[in-house]
């Protein structure tokens, strides 16, 4: 019998893929976890006032804003998919925060409204990209149009208002929470980060999630609920992208339902810098964290040596190539044979 | 045959009609609200309406064959693509007094080929994954079209109010959509046509028949950046000169009109007829609620629900294709 077993089993075992390159693996983690590292030596090298507190955690603010937003698109990367509604959310979250605020709504009342629609939106994204196999790219464009068209009918266009002082205190460099001399956004963001990675690593909806990303038909085999995964993943997406947009409210002021723009490709370049493949399955949010780190260091040096806003934008797309290439290059399709 | 007769109807039909077929007939649905809703669109209105749906449809069409060749192929610079080549009429050529017709036009044909060869290598032979590298250059190129012109500007020869003349019998610019969609027939009679729906299925499978995956690849790139040429300068005309920032915002659009035609954004299915198709419903459901003078607000908040609708209805159409 166990001779039988074994032959039964041997064929699968052949078939299966040779285990992965451990080295090259390892080489290419090392250099996204340095790589914020070499970025900073350099920025303090040719930026001196970055060397400061004020300068390190203006940075951090800058940091946390980006980081937060990101969290929605890693985990949907990771799955396999896209969101393209979070900059809709996060301008959503930053118009109904100072709207309201301005109407003299209390401060959890309006918070709670804000996570409401997050999870609404969420939902949505993670039904409708379930049904029928809908790609999640087109869904969230809808998505996106919808709520931003939602919000400025509900407020009729008349996006400006107020925020409470300690908003604008949580972005401010200078400011600090329970007196540790760091700005509340930062420690908002390092929370999340602690409790992102804690799901990713610790629970069993970490491992589902990198179960469904993949291969979803073993996934479903190993009873893994598709559905239920998207839908979790594109609310906490949503919910973690609205905390963003009420951050972005403490430093204008002012509100619009388009601040969250440039946040649509800015939370990508994070992921992919980060080395998180967006073929799904692999990856973590603590790569996307290093990615945010380096893109908003490499801005803040691409504006200290006077470079205008469009050569920074050449600029970083040609830092994403050089980057990728690197270490994030597909194999070539006769090694996936 | 039982197994036929027990299947039901709309299962037979859905897998007897080609991919497109969803697409055109809620076009023509949106044709009668259309007409019904303005009276001047059947008496000459529609040229119009072709003339402001061409530059999407161009660049809907120059997506289509980067989406046929799989491995998530996808160009994110289209937009950008056809605005820097509308910069490079109007702030290199023009300046210089370059504009003749031919020059022009082997002008932008040539700057989308440049940039299409650019992409093409770097998902093809650099091999990086296509959203990221088309992001990259995206960024790359959208940069630089606003770094060498910073303000619009409204200069053009006078040919080219050609492409925008709606006095024929047709409007000269579908001379152009049919001229682009006539090189693809002619290219859908040899054997990069099959060649480009395997490699788009099934790479693997494709590679291992002695396909040159690559090569195919690479053509599907450049094809595309050409086309996104072609629809640059089309939009300069239209738009009556060049403004940098306008191109980028067509790219999303030309994805979502490539879904909305049927073709799948997993490649393999569809072509480029179905890009144009999802195109003109794409145009004619925003210019049916711009019709009826919703606010903007509501506009972008109804294109949100009917993009979705629309995708929905066209999935189930297909889960109804491939059931068995």
């Amino acid at each position: 019998m166990s001779t039988a077993i074994t032959q039964g089993d041997a064929p699968v075992a052949a078939a299966s893929p040779p285990p992965p390159k451990r080295r090259a693996v390892r080489a290419s983690s090392v250099l996204v976890y340095l790589s914020p590292v070499a970025m900073f030596v350099v920025l303090t090298l040719t930026t001196p006032g970055v060397l400061s507190t004020t300068g390190v955690m203006s940075l951090l603010v800058l940091a946390s804003v980006l980081g937060l937003a990101a969290v929605g698109q890693t985990w949907a990367v990771m799955i396999g998919g896209i969101d393209l509604s979070i900059p809709a959310t996060i301008g959503m979250a930053n118009v109904l925060v100072t709207t309201l605020y301005a109407e003299g709504w209390g401060f959890g009342r309006i918070v709670l409204l804000v996570a409401v629609v997050s999870l609404a939106i969420g939902t949505a994204n993670g039904l409708l990209s379930s049904l029928f196999g809908l790609h999640p790219l087109v869904v969230t464009l809808g998505m996106a149009s919808l709520v931003t068209g939602s919000v400025l009918v509900a407020t009729d266009g008349n996006t400006g208002g107020d925020v409470p002082g300690f908003v604008t205190d949580a972005v401010s460099p200078v400011g600090s929470l329970w007196g540790i001399g760091v700005p509340a956004a930062v420690v908002l963001w390092l929370l999340t980060l602690a409790v992102v990675l804690a799901v990713e690593r610790r629970t069993v909806f970490g491992r589902r999630l990198y179960a469904l990303g993949s291969n979803e038909r073993a996934a479903r085999l190993a009873l893994v609920r598709p559905v239920m995964i998207r839908v979790v993943v594109y609310s906490v997406g949503a919910l973690c992208a609205s905390a963003a947009g009420l951050l972005l409210a403490g430093f204008s002021g002012g509100a619009s339902v388009s601040i969250g723009d440039p946040y649509l490709f800015s939370t990508i370049t994070a992921v992919v810098v980060g080395g998180t493949s967006l073929l799904g399955g692999a990856g973590t949010y603590a790569r996307t964290v290093a990615g945010v780190l380096v893109t908003t260091m490499f801005t803040t040096l691409l504006v200290g040596l006077e470079i205008g806003p469009n050569m920074q934008q050449v600029m970083l797309g040609i830092a994403i190539l050089l980057l990728i290439t690197v270490y994030g290059r597909d194999r070539h399709v006769a090694q996936r044979l | 045959m039982s197994a036929t007769v027990a299947t039901p109807l709309l299962q037979t039909v859905a897998r007897k009609v080609p991919y497109f077929v969803p697409a055109l007939v809620a076009v023509g649905v949106m044709l009668l609200l259309t007409a019904s809703e303005s009276e001047t669109f059947l008496d000459g209105g529609w040229k119009l309406v072709l003339v402001y749906a061409s530059p999407l449809v161009l660049l809907a069409m120059a997506q289509a064959p980067v989406v046929l060749s799989g491995g998530g192929g996808l160009d994110l610079s289209v937009g950008p693509t056809a605005g820097l080549v509308s910069v490079v009429i109007a702030a290199v050529l023009i300046p210089r007094d370059l504009s003749v017709a031919w020059l022009v036009i082997v002008a932008a044909i040539l700057t989308g080929a440049a940039a299409g060869a650019v992409n093409a290598t770097l998902v093809t032979l650099v091999r990086i994954p296509p959203i990221i590298a088309t992001l990259a250059t995206y960024l790359v190129f959208a940069g630089l079209a606003t770094q060498v012109l910073g303000a619009p500007t409204g200069f053009l020869p006078e040919w080219m109010s050609w492409f925008t003349s709606v006095d024929g019998v047709l409007p000269n610019v579908l001379y152009v959509i049919l001229g682009v969609g006539l090189v693809w027939l002619l290219l859908t009679r040899t054997a990069y046509w099959r060649n480009l729906l395997m490699v788009g299925s099934n790479d693997r499978a494709a590679y291992t028949a002695g396909v040159n995956v690559t090569a195919v690849r690479f053509l599907a790139y450049l094809l595309t950046g050409v086309m996104a040429g072609v629809a640059g300068l089309v939009l300069t005309a239209v738009l009556g000169g060049a403004d940098s920032t306008v191109g980028p915002t067509y790219t999303l659009q030309a994805i979502a009109a490539v879904a909305l035609g049927g073709l799948s954004l997993a490649g393999g299915r569809g072509g480029l007829f179905g890009a144009a198709v999802g195109a003109v419903l794409l145009f004619l459901i925003q210019n049916y609620l711009t019709l009826t003078e919703a606010s903007s607000f509501e506009l972008r908040m109804a294109y949100g629900v009917v993009l979705i609708v629309a995708i929905v209805a066209n999935g189930a159409w297909d889960r109804k294709r491939k059931a068995r």
